[in-house]
């Protein structure tokens, strides 16, 4: 028998694939042209394995090799050890103080693709290779919706680019990109690169996250030691050892939102504060949140930001700049501001821009009676007694510089009847109103009653509603005019002159004075 | 466009599945039986199931590499199938290499003989099958028992056509050859020895 016969009988005898293997092998390629079209070329691929491990074994088939050795080329893993050197680069690249820089180099050298880094914002912190794609600074990145499943580690195709997230608690610290040149195709080798590079970029993002987060935690230790810690020599030993140069002067913010001081709060004027400066100094107060800074910021743009990050209406009072000794005074300049931030009505109150009110906050209370006593003590305690305008009639007077006309029209009432009032004025306080500086002392008594009111509204804490002397006319009097139109929040039933008789509950040091000064 | 794979020809098919990966589950239902034939004949049912199966994931992600103009995709198929076997049979190597080290085996007769196509079947014709040089076995299994043509082995392994010719005489006159020492043997033996 011929040898070729002895084969065919041999063949002949072998049963067909029964239909197990038939359909096994078809599920097989059916999951490999699954995982070409959703693909992960490099995850749950069991031909790689398979492929590795004959590799393992080192003699590769030669002779029919050759028909495949370009394609082998590109499929061969860079083996055990190239894997290793490849890390080994990566985190000799972040440990050398480059970070995530580092790691994006090494990853642009090896794949010779431009490579990005973004933190879990979006924003681009790092690029291997910004000349070869100018618009590297991607914007439209954030816009990406991630996908949901996403994994440390794991490169996902997303249009131009291969995208692999690093977030080895779960949560996103950022992302290294490999973008497509479009000129040489994204290899396996290439992809597998990018996992190693965002299992290091992982680990550098966290390290870095630890110790930002640790050293936060030092700078508010030290914020607060700036306020509570007498002894100036430790400070000043605590913040040469933090690198922080305090012989600069700085000033105290005093931020306040409403209701209770949050750490939400904290967090808001943090992230809003690093928008603009890079160190910032915090810590919390009950009555708000203190930031200590050295720079001359744009506070209406600070008071913004921190608007838009807390989502609610902020004020925010800025004390003067001192030196480190004297930086609780500037606290308390930031306090004394917000406190007369009811009286000038804006969000922001610096202290610089106080002026005289600040002369006048800095008196004893009892100064500040006297004052207020001594020049129209008597016209508060007559308007109540007789539910008249006096004070707030003089006050608009001075304010109008003396002119009747002007006086007349923004209190709606008659020439003659502002002439009338003025007269009774004169009488009863027996000040000459045509002497300038007497006129000049009652304005000051005026707006220190205003200052005192005011700081005792803030005290007072829930006293919002006290009238105040500057305020719109009550409803009583529906003809007299609004004089401050910029004070549209002011509430109408807290608008009633010095004169009208308050809520019990309502009642302040200050009105509580000429209650008791009233006869009988 | 819909694309009808039923005429096109192995290549074409190819080509498409480029872009429609689908496609490829053409290829795999035309050659599916032929090479897992040809895989149990060498290494048996069982891990010719196996094999089979791996070789078409294997073909599908060589894909790119095929040349489209090329009518029949059995060569390539066959040549990877070759791989395969190898790959197989060296780690059946090494573990029966193992086995003698400690165990204290009685060696094979023949140093390279390939395990695989022994474990299938102790049948004469493997034993003289497993005394050929592998390079020419593989030539002369594409020939006999993958009814490949001279062009076709070549391009299977990669080897000049005038090589698989020389391969294919000498392992036709060995296999010849060995078979008749066996005949005789067995002729010559009564009762004839039992296969172990």
């Amino acid at each position: 028998m011929d040898e070729l016969e002895e084969l065919a009988k041999f063949r002949a005898q072998v049963p067909p694939p029964s239909d197990e293997a038939w359909a096994a092998a078809r599920s097989a390629l059916t999951s490999a042209v699954l995982a070409e079209r959703n693909p992960h070329p490099l995850a749950g691929d069991s031909r790689r394995a398979s492929e590795m491990e004959s590799y393992e074994a080192g003699d590769r088939p030669t002779e029919a090799g050759v028909l495949y050795s370009a394609e082998e080329a590109l499929l061969r893993p860079p083996g055990l050890q190239g894997v290793v050197s490849l890390f080994r680069k990566f985190i000799a690249a972040a440990g050398n103080g480059h970070g995530a820089t580092g790691i994006a180099r090494v990853l642009q050298q090896h794949t010779k693709k431009a490579v990005i880094v973004q933190d879990a914002m979006g924003h681009v912190i790092a690029t291997g290779d910004v000349d070869s794609r100018p618009g590297a600074a991607d914007s439209d990145w954030p816009s990406r919706p991630l996908p949901d499943n996403a994994r440390h580690a794991v490169a996902i195709p997303n249009g131009d680019r291969w995208v692999a997230i690093a977030c080895p608690h779960g949560e996103i610290l950022g992302a290294i990109s490999l973008l497509d040149s479009g000129s040489q195709p994204t290899r396996a080798e290439d992809i597998l690169q990018l996992e190693q590079a965002a299992t290091v970029l992982g680990w550098e993002l966290l390290h870095n996250r630890k110790v930002a987060e640790a050293k936060l935690a030092l700078w508010d230790d030290f914020a607060t030691e700036l306020f509570e810690d007498s002894d100036v020599g430790r400070v000043r030993s605590h913040a040469h050892r933090l690198g922080y140069d305090l012989d600069r002067t700085h000033r105290a913010v005093l931020v306040m939102a409403p209701g209770p001081v949050s750490p939400e709060l904290k967090a808001a004027v943090r992230r809003a504060t690093e928008r603009l400066v890079s160190k910032c100094l915090l810590t919390v107060r009950s009555n708000g949140v203190v930031l200590v800074v050295a720079d001359e910021l744009d506070w209406a743009e600070l008071a913004r930001a921190i608007e838009t990050e807390a989502a609610c209406k902020v004020r925010l009072g800025v004390g003067g700049p001192h030196r480190l000794e004297d930086l609780r005074r500037s606290l308390a300049d930031a306090e004394f501001s917000l406190r007369l931030s009811s009286v000038t009505d804006k969000p922001i109150t610096l202290f610089d821009e106080l002026g005289v009110w600040r002369i006048l906050a800095r008196q004893d209370v009892s100064d500040l009676q006297e004052l207020v006593d001594s020049w129209i003590g008597k016209l508060i305690v007559y308007d109540r007694e007789h539910h008249s305008e006096l004070l707030k009639t003089l006050f608009a007077y001075l304010n109008e510089s003396g002119a009747l006309e002007a006086t007349a029209a923004k209190l709606y009432v008659h020439r003659n009847t502002l002439k009338y009032r003025l007269t009774r004025v004169e009488e009863l306080t027996g000040w000459d109103l045509d002497d300038p500086e007497q006129r000049f002392h009652l304005n000051l008594a005026c707006r220190a009653y205003e200052v005192w009111q005011a700081l005792e509204r803030v005290e007072g804490g829930g006293a919002r509603e006290v009238p105040v002397l500057r305020g719109k006319p009550g409803p009583a009097e529906p003809g007299s005019g609004v004089r401050e139109p910029r004070k549209p929040a002011r509430p109408p039933d807290g608008s009633a002159a010095a004169a009208a008789l308050p809520d019990d509950k309502h009642i302040t040091d200050s009105q509580a004075y000429y209650l008791r000064k009233a006869p009988g | 466009m819909a694309f009808d794979p039923a005429p096109a020809t192995d290549g074409e098919i190819i080509a498409w599945s480029l872009s429609e990966p689908e496609c490829f589950a053409e290829i795999f239902e035309r050659h599916y039986a032929a090479i897992h034939r040809y895989l149990a004949c060498r290494v048996g049912t069982r891990l010719a199931d196996d094999l089979a199966a791996q070789l078409f994931a294997v073909a599908f992600e060589r894909r790119p590499a095929f040349r489209p103009e090329t009518v029949d995709a059995r060569p390539w198929l066959y040549g990877i199938a070759v791989n395969l076997i190898r790959n197989h049979r060296r780690s059946e190597k090494r573990h029966f290499d193992a086995t003698m080290r400690f165990s204290h085996l009685a060696a094979p007769t023949v140093s390279d003989i390939d395990t695989a196509d022994v474990a299938h079947d102790r049948s004469r014709l493997a034993r003289a099958l497993a005394e050929l040089d592998p390079n020419q076995r593989d030539v002369l299994l594409l020939h006999a028992w993958g009814e490949l043509s001279h062009v076709e082995i070549a391009a299977s392994l990669g080897i000049p056509q005038g090589t698989v010719a020389s391969r294919l005489s000498r392992a036709r006159l060995h296999l010849r050859t060995v078979l008749a020492r066996q005949k005789d043997q067995h002729d010559a033996a009564i009762p004839p020895p039992e296969e172990p």
